[in-house]
């Protein structure tokens, strides 16, 4: 773990859903040129975690802190220039093009813009080649594998350009050297100073590619620290042991 | 915008200004394209008192005529703003039961033995109260959810349907409830100078401002959450474009009664000539709607000796247009 301030960071945060307690009394904080895992079993609270940390969601308790203010404090827009997300693999009913998707991440730069200014063009083609997938950019992202697509949402998450870039299980439906480009890519952006947050249910590869790994049970974080030293056969056979009276 | 994107646009409008201009030498008193277009050059020396050509062309026809592109132009912007808001193809602009309400107002207007200027008030506000309605239902339950809303607009629908009924039950069988039922067929025939003046501002400027919106309606198309960590103020964006949408739908049933599937059927038109893109598919729809309206009104003028109401035609042009263009449709749709 490096030395430097947290760039997002949760505080003592706790969330319901209805009278059911999802995360109770979490804090964490993610560093920028730092790569986190965050594992657990399903139901553990990943999601509402990173709808937290997106500020998608406001904590019943507790507080959310983005570049040192509370994430209240930022506008939607102002969020989406610092935090980028890379969903799982999916597709939106109309055949927009690769080009198409990628420039989206530039809305929150000029949403009513008529069309994409030159540095947002610029910067589509730079997250394009980054993922060499320029080649894709008329084709329409409808008719792509789920590798590919996941790729296409990887670039507009670069194209966004923020900071911070949180992925949800990003190596689903990834194929082996796809996956290794991915880490790959992950790790320059890291290097570039970039915080890296990914949920993920392969603990072997996090542990060879993460820096720091949270363990997250029943709402509770369980472990946080090096990712190669947590993940290890007697630390997963706790995370994942069955949750009997769970609490999500 | 894209070179696909120019081209189609600049091919609409010269379209448009075509078929305008063919339109107006249709009718009875047929005029010839030269005539017409002396007289457009020369509306300020006009003869004094006017003469036939005069009268004819800036009395009736060319008032139709920019009620007919109008009112496609809304209805078909309205449809596309609303698909794209809803994320479903086969939405139209009466989903949230403007469509129900502004008949419904209009019935009323008649029933109380209003002029047309209230029966058009009327119908524009009973258009406004539905889609409320529908939205206050589903703010009881789920503010946040889209599905909720369109339960609303099912409810508001139904509720302003079974109005009209009731309506036309007790409307007089003689006068009022002929007056009633040719409303409902829908007609461009009550589109006088003062009605065109008061219906073209509010449209372009509502066509402008969804437009503007098009690259946003593109991100909420990726799902709620998603359009969020772009940066878009999802329900801000959801209520405000159902607002304008409904302000120009109920706009046109105050001035020309129901008019149908064009508001379903245009946006998809517009999506095969320049791609999904909002940006080009609003205002792309809003020239094809004003030709295709235009052209039906010229059919409904000129197909027999009386006029056929305009929304029998639309209906019918617009179920062949649709089936037509389906199978070209079903291979750009992800399902």
């Amino acid at each position: 773990m490096n030395g430097s301030q947290p760039v997002l960071r949760l505080d003592h945060v706790g969330f319901h859903r209805g009278r059911r307690a999802v995360l109770h009394d979490v804090s964490l904080g993610v560093r920028t040129g730092e790569m986190t895992a965050l594992l657990g079993p399903n139901g553990a609270g990943k999601t509402t975690l990173l709808r937290l940390l997106l500020g998608l969601a406001r904590p019943d308790s507790g507080q959310v802190w983005l570049d040192g203010q509370p994430m209240a404090h930022w506008s939607r827009r102002e969020v989406a220039r610092r935090i980028a997300y890379v969903p799982q693999g999916h597709a939106p009913l109309f055949p927009y093009s690769v080009r198409d998707i990628v420039g989206m991440g530039r809305l929150a730069e000029a949403p009513f813009a008529p069309r994409l200014r030159e540095r947002d063009r610029d910067a589509v083609a730079h997250a394009l080649a980054e993922l060499s997938i320029t080649h894709l950019a008329a084709r329409p992202y409808t008719e792509l594998s789920g590798g590919e697509r996941q790729a296409v949402l990887l670039a507009r998450a670069l194209a966004q350009g923020g900071h911070i870039l949180i992925l949800d299980e990003p190596e689903t439906g990834l194929d082996y050297g796809q996956k290794q480009r991915l880490y790959a890519l992950l790790r320059r952006l890291a290097q570039r100073g970039h915080a890296i947050v990914a949920t993920t249910h392969d603990p072997v590869q996090a542990a060879r590619i993460f820096d720091r790994a949270i363990l997250l049970r029943h709402g509770r974080v369980m472990e946080d620290g090096p990712a190669a030293a947590l993940l290890v056969p007697v630390m997963l056979d706790r995370l994942y042991a069955p949750q009997g009276g769970s609490e999500e | 915008m894209t070179l696909r994107g120019s081209v189609v646009g600049c091919l609409c409008a010269a379209g448009l200004l075509v078929l305008s201009v063919l339109s107006a030498c249709l009718g009875r008193f047929a005029l010839q394209p030269g005539q017409v277009l002396h007289a457009l050059l020369t509306v300020g020396h006009a003869p004094a008192g006017g003469d036939m050509v005069h009268t004819v062309l800036f009395g009736a026809r060319l008032p139709r005529i920019g009620g007919a592109i109008c009112v496609g132009a809304a209805l078909s912007v309205a449809g596309a703003a609303y698909q794209a808001v809803f994320r479903n193809p086969l939405v139209s602009p009466g989903l949230l039961g403007v469509l129900a309400g502004a008949g419904t107002g209009a019935a009323l207007g008649i029933v109380w033995g209003m002029g047309h200027a209230g029966v058009a008030a009327l119908s524009f506000l009973g258009g406004l109260a539905a889609v409320a309605f529908g939205v206050g239902v589903a703010q009881m339950f789920d503010a946040a959810s889209m599905l909720m809303l369109i339960f609303g607009g099912l409810i508001s629908s139904a509720l302003f349907t079974a109005f009209l009924s009731l309506l036309k039950y007790v409307a007089d069988p003689q006068n009022q409830l002929p007056d009633i039922v040719f409303w409902l067929l829908g007609s461009l025939t009550q589109v006088t100078p003062q009605a065109l003046g008061v219906l073209v501002g509010p449209v372009v400027v509502g066509i402008v401002l969804l437009s503007a919106c098009g690259r946003m309606l593109d991100g909420l198309a990726m799902g709620d959450e998603e359009a969020r960590t772009l940066g878009i103020p999802v329900m801000a964006l959801r209520y405000g474009v159902i607002g304008g949408a409904t302000v120009l739908a109920a706009m046109t049933v105050a001035v020309a009664g129901m008019i149908g599937w064009i508001g379903l059927v245009v946006p998809h038109v517009a999506r095969l000539l320049v791609g999904p893109c909002n940006m080009r598919v609003l205002p792309v729809s809003a020239c094809v709607g004003g030709m295709f309206l235009l052209a039906c009104d010229d059919l409904a003028r000129t197909l027999s000796a009386e006029e056929i109401p305009v929304g029998l035609i639309a209906d019918l042009l617009g179920v062949v247009v649709f089936v037509a263009v389906l199978p070209l449709l079903r291979r750009g749709w992800r399902a």
